[in-house]
């Protein structure tokens, strides 16, 4: 038996000129099927035995992925002021990220690009090493 | 309850950290006079059991500058009515 839920954890990534991202270290399966979900578009079927196709539309999964980690950062707006987005709806957090310049945006999309990828060879090293488990405070405490 | 005071919002969340058990709309807030404690309720859009059972939740009550973040110390769903009450603000 194995623990298959973790305890919701965040990274902060550094970014150029001192700024940083607050994101979470992992996504949920739901977080995950939601972002595959603004990712992909739908699958149409073939004929019996025809190969199946999955479109994959790389602005929107670029986007889809960082709205999909994000929790914070130290932006600040054109006057100098926090650029919030921690706890704000996504309509918020995605307006935020529209008027970012092009190339900060870049910087933010690869940082947690480069992110998903660390995050899945540790996930992988994890399952190799002898023991695999993972210890109880990975879960979230039940209240009941 | 004798009511000091009320705060309405149209959005707000019910935390497990991050993860979100619960969207809130329509929220009205009070703080007891005599006691101190605060109050919620609201209109339930979406909640996840799962994240609902766990313990520590927030009520996030996010504005323009941030987020009021209260400690939940009891709750219950009549869906769709959400009611808690509230430890102090963190």
């Amino acid at each position: 038996m194995s623990i298959r839920v973790r305890r919701p954890a965040t990274e902060r990534l550094e970014l150029s000129q001192g700024d940083f991202l607050i994101v979470k270290q992992d996504l949920t399966a739901g977080e995950y099927r939601a972002f595959l979900r603004a990712a992909t578009k739908p699958v149409t079927m073939g004929a019996a035995g025809a190969p199946a196709a999955m479109e994959l539309d790389p602005i929107a999964a670029g986007e889809a992925m960082v709205l999909a980690y994000l929790l914070d950062w130290s932006f600040q707006d054109a006057d100098g002021r926090p650029l919030v987005i921690a706890d704000q709806p996504p309509a918020v957090v995605r307006a935020a990220l529209d008027h970012l310049d092009s190339a900060s945006y870049m910087e933010v999309q690869r940082a947690i690009q480069a992110h998903q990828t660390a995050r899945e060879t540790a996930i992988e090293d994890e399952k190799k090493t002898a023991s695999g488990a993972t210890g109880p405070d990975r879960t979230l405490t039940s209240a009941a | 309850m004798r009511a000091a005071g009320v705060l309405r919002g149209a959005h707000a969340q019910v935390k497990a950290a991050y993860l979100t058990a619960a969207e809130i709309t329509g929220y009205t807030l009070a703080k007891d006079e005599l006691t101190g404690a605060w109050f919620v309720s609201g209109t339930v859009v979406t909640s996840d059991a799962y994240l609902l059972a766990q313990a520590g939740l927030l009520f996030v009550a996010p504005h323009k500058g941030g987020a009021w973040r209260w400690v939940i110390e009891s709750f219950q769903i009549a869906a769709p009515r959400f009611e808690a009450r509230l430890k102090a603000l963190t």
